[in-house]
């Protein structure tokens, strides 16, 4: 586990240039953007950097001889989730203290318990969508994955759309959502959440492994 | 330190179908034609493909049940597959720090210097030779019990297969109870190094003979028709027409040179193991 880590540091910190322009465009965009964004872009862009480590592995017929190491399927997939969350929760820091750095400049206020909500629930999300992203890449590779992960990155657009048409055919399931969520406290909210969350991911997870077992190298 | 019996992998033309034994202390050749098995065996062993039947032991545990602690005793070096190219040695030496409990790193750097292996070049900067020399000292650093070497010389001349087979002959020495398997398409690179060849051929075992028997006691006798005719095909394993007549391949050189004087024997050679038996017309 630790060996696979330190590869996909040496493999990322290859990529010091992009992190360079990814920083500066953070700083550019937290002056115009509202501040969940830019947490979410920052964070977003550490997961898929993360979840990018599998092509370099694939790369050039790398799967063998990683696959011939100290290494089995569920140690593989289990350092990819481990991997992707440090990044994931560099990033969401990192995010949150531009944030701060940027409403110090601008002379705002800010109210670091929004920040701390802001972080909590974008890194959720952002997790989430990034987890579902390895299973991805491990089944179809870098080049299929690429088509599959845009298909479901449609299919989560067109739901959420069609979840915005509901009130207007027929408000009465939004509005029961809405009215059941605000009679709850907002850690509630957020346990349950992060729990439905863990779940998603532990899911995820078995899934990622259970196609690691079936592949051949 | 290997096993492997009725080891069975089915693809949609081929199969690979085969028994082998690699005792401790013991460097066995894997010989045979493109295609004809030999990296879908080395593949079976490490457990990188799913096998349809039969058993393959490592140290004496089936090959699916392999901790990461048994695989740490096992270097391997693949023909085709390394570390990534984005990689540099140096990043190489750090994980490998942090994969192998007992990795010389002392040994390591004073192979790359030897070897002139730059330690900050990206991999995918590096020559076929340096690629192949990277992987051979990635393979021999960590005090393994087992080295599996898919083509290590594959594609190389003669200064750097030497240097690589100077390498694993120097390990050899220092770790005389480790064992090796080595596949290639050089006959003399494992004339020199095997005590053992196995000719794999369309997923099957042909031939397994000790090295120094093949030397010794195969040979490449070569015939006009007439004589063919009246010769004895007892010890013939396998026989192809030529323009001049016959060539046999047999594994008693010796009993025809005592019986047909005035015949031309010439050396046998793991090269004309590999022609003889898969191309010839065997007994």
């Amino acid at each position: 586990m630790k060996g696979l880590l330190t590869k996909d540091f040496h493999i990322i910190s290859q990529n010091h240039r992009y992190l360079l322009i990814y920083v500066l465009c953070s700083f550019g965009l937290s002056f115009v953007l509202d501040s969940e964004y830019v947490v979410g872009y920052i964070a977003m862009l550490m997961g898929i950097m993360g979840t990018s480590t599998i092509s370099y592995d694939e790369f050039d017929n790398g799967f063998p001889f990683l696959m011939s190491l100290p290494v089995d399927s569920k140690t593989y997939v289990r350092e990819k989730f481990l991997f992707c969350l440090l990044l994931e929760t560099v990033g969401t820091i990192f995010g949150a203290a531009l944030i701060c750095v940027t409403s110090l400049i601008k002379g705002e206020t800010f109210v670091f318990s929004e920040i701390l909500s802001y972080m909590v629930g974008v890194f959720i999300a952002i997790n989430l969508l990034t987890c579902c992203l390895i299973p991805i890449e491990l089944k179809y590779g870098a080049e299929k994955g690429r088509v599959v992960m845009m298909v479901f990155y449609g299919f989560i657009a067109a739901a959420a759309l069609l979840l915005t048409k509901i009130p207007t055919a027929d408000g009465i399931l939004i509005d029961t959502v809405i009215k059941g969520l605000n009679s709850l406290s907002p850690a509630l909210i957020g346990t349950i959440a992060a729990v439905m969350a863990l779940l998603i991911i532990c899911g995820l997870y078995l899934l990622s492994v259970s196609i690691m077992n079936k592949k051949e190298f | 330190m290997i096993h492997i019996e009725n080891l069975t992998k089915n693809y949609t033309n081929f199969t690979l179908q085969l028994s082998f034994d690699l005792p401790e202390g013991k460097v066995s050749g894997l010989v045979g034609k493109n295609g004809a098995g030999k990296s879908t065996t080395i593949k079976a062993i490490l457990g990188l493909i799913k096998r349809n039947g039969g058993k393959v032991e490592v140290f004496g545990k089936d090959v699916s049940d392999m901790t990461a602690a048994d695989k740490e005793n096992i270097g391997v070096a693949l023909s085709d597959s390394g570390f990534s190219g984005y990689l540099t040695v140096e990043n190489v030496i750090d994980i490998l720090k942090n994969m192998y409990h007992c990795f010389d790193e002392p040994m390591f750097r004073q192979l790359c210097q030897v070897l002139n292996l730059p330690l900050d070049k990206k991999i995918k900067e590096f020559s076929t030779g340096m690629k192949a020399k990277l992987r051979v000292v990635t393979a021999i650093t960590h005090n393994a019990k087992l080295l599996i070497m898919d083509e290590p010389t594959s594609g190389l001349d003669i200064e750097a297969r030497t240097e690589i087979l100077d390498i694993l002959r120097d390990y050899l020495v220092k770790n005389d109870d480790c064992s090796i398997l080595i596949t290639s398409h050089i006959s003399s690179d494992l004339e020199g190094l095997c005590d053992d060849i196995y000719l794999i051929h369309d997923g099957k075992i042909l031939i397994h003979e000790d090295t120094d028997n093949i030397l010794e006691k195969y040979g490449l006798m070569k015939v006009d028709a007439e004589r063919y005719e009246k010769l004895d095909k007892s010890h013939i394993l396998s026989t192809r027409k030529e323009s001049f007549g016959y060539s046999c391949f047999t594994d008693e050189k010796q009993y025809y040179r005592e019986n047909y004087p005035g015949i031309v024997i010439e050396k046998g050679s793991i090269d004309d193991l590999i022609l003889m038996m898969t191309k010839g017309e065997t007994a």
